[in-house]
């Protein structure tokens, strides 16, 4: 690998490492991972028939990517979503926050879960106190409504005062 | 027609056509979203809010295009060229006006088109074998990463994972658990709503939520509708045929889009102009070539998806997903067993673009509002949406835990560029292409020469090889032929960069 590939560049080789390997372990251990796995079974009958010609799929295609990467050959210009003005920290803030989120539910229920959600993450969004609680009231409430009456979405109750 | 179908109509054109223009968001994120809210609903309702959501946002994207110069989908960018120069000189109630009937005529052709062409379709694709079947699909995840021009190698690798993600879970055919790993919530599989709303709801979410605000905001003028350019596109007869029928042919292609089918249109009705100085400079064929063309691709993409069983982007791959949870399996058959699903979806697509048309003459004027929402509240509202989405699939977190991982993934392919739409439509597609194949090399007695027996499966292997070397057999054929023959083909290369994701 060449030592002038971008931040970037090495972070999308890393990540295509990361699943060419993990495939290619799964491909490997498909006996092992199949219950009643039988190698004396016809391929075209074997339940591991499809799954290794799809991790195949991935080590080979992957193996290629690798390539283009390394070579920093044309760059596609297109993607599915425009990420150009977002920030790392506060998406993955997002993300923790969201899994907490699933975390809170249980333990405090739904409603008072997204009520927290709701505000914290409008918050560290960068959204006026004032508007971040005025949502999460309205948010909360709505969903509520819509799921729980409307929809009749069953939540558990919450498990710390249960 | 069912006054719930056409209450699920009506909600689903409002909630397209604010999708269309709200900033960031697309019909895909919008359907991934509110997919949950289907399963309630009868088959024909729930995909009729779906399209709703489809088609309404091909009519809002214009809007925002013609006015404000932000296109907000990428198949309205044509419509931009000449949209924006015609409001900017005074006249946005007729560029609008333009667009919505170009749209209207292109989506209610596409659908009636797609109503007296699918039966014959299906008789035809009635007649396929589980070779014939395999070959189809096989080709139609080939043209999605091919799609893909310059990401072909990555595209393949999601497709991969997509496929490999879909034997997860007990195999239907010998009932062996495979890669459960001992997970009692893994026999069933991985879930395919969670992940599809992960994919692309949670990690479009994420991005809006950490979008640098700027609190600066386009104002978008409030302009009304013109009853004199409604009737306008049909004094270009040839041009509102030509870009209609593009349309249409263009979306049964699986993967192709819209993007391309507006683009080839637009070139095209410039090319035979009788005043192609004008394009660009807001000429009113300009907006008609690309906004029917746009439309009439709705009509051809279901088509595919209800003859075939097979979708051709996210979105129909999603709206796929509707008919699987309800126990509907599209494709030949379904023209057989449920002729009142099938043929309920042509009439709701008429329905729809009646009613978007209706919305629109109403509505115009306040979607204004909708394009200073602040995009870091609209990532907040839709990751609540997601996790309850995601919950009511199952009633169980486990769910939501599976469309945060999916989230989290997308959101990494995102910053990396890497495609992950070919993955949804891979998990999508899975089943059907296993079942197809281990059916066929059974009847073979796993000899793959029966791909080659059969003329069509044939065929649409020939296909799939040219796809395949055709990177290696471009520059021979360039060598071989004469110099003014190769320019062409450098023209129809250029035609062929626009890609899904452009």
């Amino acid at each position: 690998m060449r030592s002038t590939l971008s931040a970037t560049r090495r972070t999308e080789v890393a990540f295509v490492l990361v699943l060419v390997l993990g495939a290619l372990t799964l491909f490997l251990a498909t006996p092992s991972l199949i219950s009643g796995f039988d190698p004396a079974k016809p391929f075209f009958s074997s339940p591991g028939l499809f799954p290794r010609l799809s991790l195949a799929i991935i080590v080979l295609f992957g193996i290629g990517e690798l390539a283009r990467l390394v070579r920093a050959g044309k760059r596609a210009l297109s993607d599915e979503i425009d990420v150009g003005a977002s920030r790392v920290l506060i998406a993955a803030a997002g993300a923790a926050l969201f899994g907490l989120y699933i975390l809170l539910a249980i333990w405090i229920g739904y409603l008072a879960a997204t009520v927290l959600f709701v505000a914290v993450t409008a918050l560290i969004a960068g959204v006026r106190t004032r508007t971040a609680l005025s949502i999460a009231a309205v948010v909360s409430g709505l969903l509520y409504t819509v799921f729980v009456y409307g929809f009749k979405v069953w939540f558990p109750a919450a498990a710390l005062f249960s | 027609m069912d006054l719930w179908v056409l209450l699920s109509i009506l909600v689903g054109s409002v909630a397209g056509i604010v999708v269309g223009v709200l900033p960031g968001i697309g019909p895909g994120v919008a359907i991934a979203v509110l997919l949950p809210l289907t399963y309630g609903m009868s088959p024909l309702a729930g995909i009729s809010v779906l399209l709703g959501i489809y088609c309404g946002a091909f009519y809002g994207g214009a809007v925002t295009s013609i006015l404000i110069r932000t296109p907000g989908e990428a198949s309205s960018i044509m419509t931009m060229f000449d949209g924006y120069p015609m409001a900017k000189r005074g006249e946005p109630e007729r560029a609008l006006s333009l667009a919505f009937s170009s749209s209207f005529v292109g989506g209610i052709f596409s659908a009636v088109a797609l109503a007296l062409a699918a039966p014959w379709v299906a008789r035809f694709t009635g007649r396929f074998g589980a070779a014939e079947f395999t070959a189809t699909a096989a080709l139609a995840l080939l043209c999605v990463a091919k799609a893909y021009r310059g990401q072909f190698a990555a595209a393949m690798m999601m497709l991969g994972i997509g496929l490999f993600a879909g034997t997860v879970g007990i195999d239907q055919i010998s009932n062996e658990q495979r890669f459960t790993f001992g997970h009692a919530n893994l026999l069933t599989g991985i879930p395919l709503v969670p992940v599809i709303i992960g994919l692309f709801g949670i990690a479009q979410a994420l991005v809006l939520l950490s979008t640098r605000h700027t609190g600066l905001k386009a104002t978008m003028p409030r302009p009304g509708l013109s009853f004199r350019a409604f009737l306008e596109p049909f004094h270009y007869p040839g041009t509102l045929t030509k870009s209609t029928l593009i349309g249409t042919v263009i979306g049964i292609l699986p993967a192709v889009g819209a993007a391309l089918s507006t683009t080839l249109s637009y070139f095209e009705a410039r090319r035979s102009s009788k005043h192609p100085e004008r394009f660009g400079q807001g000429s009113p064929e300009g907006i008609i070539a690309a906004e029917a063309a746009n439309n009439s691709n709705s009509g051809g993409a279901m088509g595919t998806v209800l003859t075939l069983g097979i979708p051709g982007d996210a979105v129909t791959a999603i709206i796929m997903g509707v008919f699987i949870v309800h126990g509907v399996y599209p494709g030949p058959q379904l023209f057989v067993d449920k002729p009142e699903l099938a043929y309920g979806i042509f009439a709701s697509l008429i329905w729809i673009n009646l009613a978007i048309l209706a919305l629109l003459l109403v509505l115009t004027p306040t979607l204004a509002l909708f394009v200073r929402v602040d995009e870091r509240i609209l990532g907040v509202v839709i990751l609540a949406l997601c996790f309850v989405g995601a919950y009511s699939v199952a009633t169980s977190f486990y769910g939501v835990g599976i469309a945060l991982a999916a989230g989290i993934f997308g959101l990494v392919c995102a910053w990396l560029r890497i495609p992950v739409i070919p993955a949804a439509l891979g998990m999508v597609m899975g089943d059907f292409l296993e079942s197809s194949l281990r059916q066929t090399l059974t009847i073979s007695g796993g000899s793959f020469g029966i791909f080659f027996e059969r003329p069509i499966a044939a065929v649409l292997v020939a296909i799939m090889v040219v796809m395949l070397v055709w990177p290696w057999l471009q520059p021979l054929l360039k060598g071989l032929m004469p110099a003014r023959w190769r320019v062409g083909l450098l023209r129809a290369g250029a035609t062929n960069d626009l890609t899904i994701g452009d």
